[in-house]
This record gives C-alpha cells, sequence and structure tokens, in this order.
C-alpha cells in the first residue's frame, strides 16, 4: 500500500466516520465509491460502521416504552411549579426587571436629589449658626447706628418696607427686643 | 394567548423550550413526546440494559427541565443541552457503581471477563448479533461506551458528541476509529455481512 494510498484511506474513513446517516455530499460520494473499488481496508471500515449501526438501531421489538407514569408525575410536577409564576406574576416580574434595566440613571437622579438635599441642609444650618455666633447682619447695622434716631435705624433696618419682619425668625424676635426695651 | 394552544408539530426544539421557560405545558409534553423514547432507550443501553432504572433516569432527566428550563442556553442545540444531561447522570451513575464494586471486590475477579471470540458458534441471527454487541458495549469503558452510543445509536456528528462530552474532536475521532476496527473485528464471526460473504 502506498503512502498516498494510505493518506486517501484516512480521509474516505474520516467522512465515512463523521458522517449521519444517508447525509453525504454528491462530491463525497463519488469519491468514496471511487477509493472503495481498489480497497479493502476502506471497504471493511464501512460495512464495520454499518453493523454496527444496524446493531445499535433501537429495536422495535423490545418494545419499551416510557411509563405511563412520568407523564403525569412530570405534567403535575410542571403546574406545582409554574402555579406560582402564572402569566400576570410573569408580567409584574419583567416590569420589575425593566425598572431595574434602567438602573443606572434612576441612580443618577437619585444621587442628584441626595447632593441637592445635602445642600441645602448645609446652609440652612451655616445660615444659622451665623445667626448664634455673630451678630445677624441686619441687628450689627442697628449696632453701628445707636446712637443715631429712631427714624434713622428704622431706614437702616429697612423694616417698613418689608412688612415688619426680619428676614427670618432671630432676626425678627432680636429687632422686636432692641424696639421694646431700648427705644 | 391563544396561540400557545395550537399545535407543535412544526416548532423547532429551541422555540418550544422558550416556551416552556414561559410555562407552557403543551409545549413541555410535545418535547416529552419527541424525546422520551430515544433517551429511554438510550439510558437502557448506558445502564447495562436495567429497564427500571432507565425508567427512572428519564424522569429524572425530564423533572430537571421542568424544574429549572432556565438553564437551557438558547446559543445551544436543545438535543445537545438534553444529551448532556443525560450524560452527567450516566457519569454520576457509573460513578457511584465503581464504588460499590471496589467495595465488594473480594468476590470475582475469576473467568468472567474470558471475551475471546474463538470459541463462539456462528449464528446468522440479528437478534444474537445485537445482544452480543450489547455485551460487548457493557464492557467498554464508560467513555468509550457513551461515545459509542452517540455516535452509533444516536447518529449524532462528532462536534455534537465534543460539545456533550467536552472531549477533543480529535481524541474522539480516534477513538471511535479504534473501536469501530475493534468491535468490528471482535464481533467479525457472529456479524451476519460478514457470515454470508
Ligand atoms: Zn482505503
Amino acid at each position: 500500500m502506498t503512502n498516498k494510498f494510505k493518506a486517501e484511506c484516512q480521509i474516505v474513513q474520516n467522512i465515512l466516520l463523521n458522517m449521519k446517516k444517508d447525509h453525504l455530499l454528491s462530491a463525497e460520494k463519488s469519491r468514496i465509491r471511487k477509493h472503495m473499488k481498489d480497497c479493502r481496508s476502506c471497504r471493511e471500515f464501512q460495512e464495520n460502521m454499518n453493523y454496527l449501526r444496524a446493531g445499535m438501531r433501537v429495536d422495535e421489538k423490545l418494545k419499551i416504552e416510557p411509563r405511563k407514569s412520568t407523564r403525569q408525575v412530570l405534567v403535575s410536577r410542571f403546574r406545582e411549579v409554574h402555579r406560582k409564576t402564572d402569566p400576570g406574576f410573569l408580567k409584574f416580574l419583567e416590569k420589575i426587571k425593566l425598572l431595574f434595566s434602567y438602573r443606572i440613571p434612576l441612580y443618577q437622579a437619585l444621587a442628584a436629589t441626595v447632593v441637592v438635599a445635602l445642600f441645602i441642609l448645609f446652609f440652612s444650618q451655616s445660615y444659622i449658626q451665623q445667626g448664634t455666633g455673630k451678630i445677624p447682619g441686619a441687628l450689627s447695622t442697628v449696632h453701628d447706628s445707636i446712637d443715631v434716631g429712631l427714624m434713622d435705624i428704622r431706614i437702616n433696618l429697612n423694616f417698613m418696607d418689608e412688612n415688619n419682619t426680619g428676614r427670618n425668625l432671630k432676626e425678627d424676635s432680636s429687632l422686636t427686643r432692641y424696639i421694646t426695651t431700648s427705644l | 394567548m391563544n396561540f400557545l394552544r395550537k399545535k407543535y408539530k412544526l416548532t423547532s426544539d429551541e422555540q418550544l423550550m422558550m416556551f416552556v421557560q414561559q410555562g407552557n405545558e403543551d409545549a413541555f409534553l410535545e418535547l416529552y413526546e419527541r424525546y422520551s423514547k430515544k433517551l429511554l432507550y438510550y439510558f437502557y443501553r448506558m445502564l447495562f440494559g436495567d429497564h427500571e432504572k432507565a425508567q427512572d433516569f428519564l424522569q429524572d432527566l425530564f423533572l430537571k427541565i421542568v424544574e429549572k428550563p432556565e438553564l437551557f442556553d438558547h446559543q445551544k442545540k436543545f438535543s445537545t443541552w438534553l444529551y448532556t444531561i443525560a450524560h452527567n447522570q450516566c457519569k454520576n451513575e457509573y460513578r457511584r457503581l465503581e464504588i460499590r464494586r471496589r467495595f465488594n471486590q473480594k468476590e470475582k475477579d475469576s473467568g468472567k471477563f474470558s471475551e475471546s471470540g474463538n470459541g463462539m458458534e456462528k449464528y446468522l441471527d440479528t437478534k444474537l448479533f445485537q445482544s452480543a454487541l450489547e455485551k460487548k458495549l457493557y464492557k467498554l469503558g464508560p467513555e468509550q461506551r457513551l461515545i459509542f452510543i452517540l455516535r452509533f445509536q444516536e447518529d449524532l456528528s462528532i462536534k455534537e458528541i465534543s460539545e456533550i462530552t467536552g472531549m477533543k474532536e480529535g481524541t474522539l475521532k480516534s477513538r471511535l476509529f479504534y473501536l469501530t476496527r475493534k468491535l468490528g473485528q471482535d464481533l467479525k464471526d457472529l456479524n451476519p455481512v460478514y457470515s454470508e460473504v
């Protein structure tokens, strides 16, 4: 047997080994047929394949059928499993999933809200601190102009224009105290 | 939901599996009809002709599909996935049997495995050939038995078998070559084709 012949054997047997029942391309078919005429070894290989396949064929006479109870068991289990997840529930789940698929923009909005909230908190805090530590802006004006006449104070405070109120509660009460005690 | 109730005869396995994942019972039963008998026979051969055990394995297999249909990867072929599960079931069973065999080893190590074919009578009966082949099969290693059954009984391609078993295609080819030659040689006396020549 020449090496060239052996190589062809390998190719042919490879095709035979890999082919599904009656699924040969016509090009392959003619190649195999041509080779088989002269090659006993490949003929034997094909015969082996054929009868092993025949031997392995599901025997109709053996008549093994799946148990009837298997089907029943499966159906009742199937219903049990899917009762929990009826279509309505599934739709709900889908919606939740959809919501979560937007999680990044949602988080951004949430983060923005938190930042804004922190800002507000911070500024309102510092505003109150200003009030306790120093003399409030409006009141310091009052201090500076303590020797000035009532009219001037009124003008300085502008509380006539602002409807008799300070800009916040503290300012308001300090002013009231000043007016009621000093004047 | 009306369209779901129609018959599924023309629907692909993979599509049916999608319906099963959505909880469609008819789709599941269609898949069961398509594969139960085939797999029963597969288990029967893989489990040394133990009919009852094959039935149990079949039920377990389909219960897995009922309970975890989401494990099916739609990139894959359904049949390949199914055989992969079946393959793992058998592998586990072999492992269990192997442990038990080692445990009881002291008893039988005697002439049971004298498998030389020289004393065999020449029967021309296909039936006998089949049962001889079956016996041979049960004596193969688990891996060899599996690939042989997948190739010669289930008629799967080498590529599909490779996906199921995780073995390389080259390795599979050389093992199948070996098995074809070896079994062919061993059973030559019983082979109806050869006996006629
Ligand atoms: Zn050849």
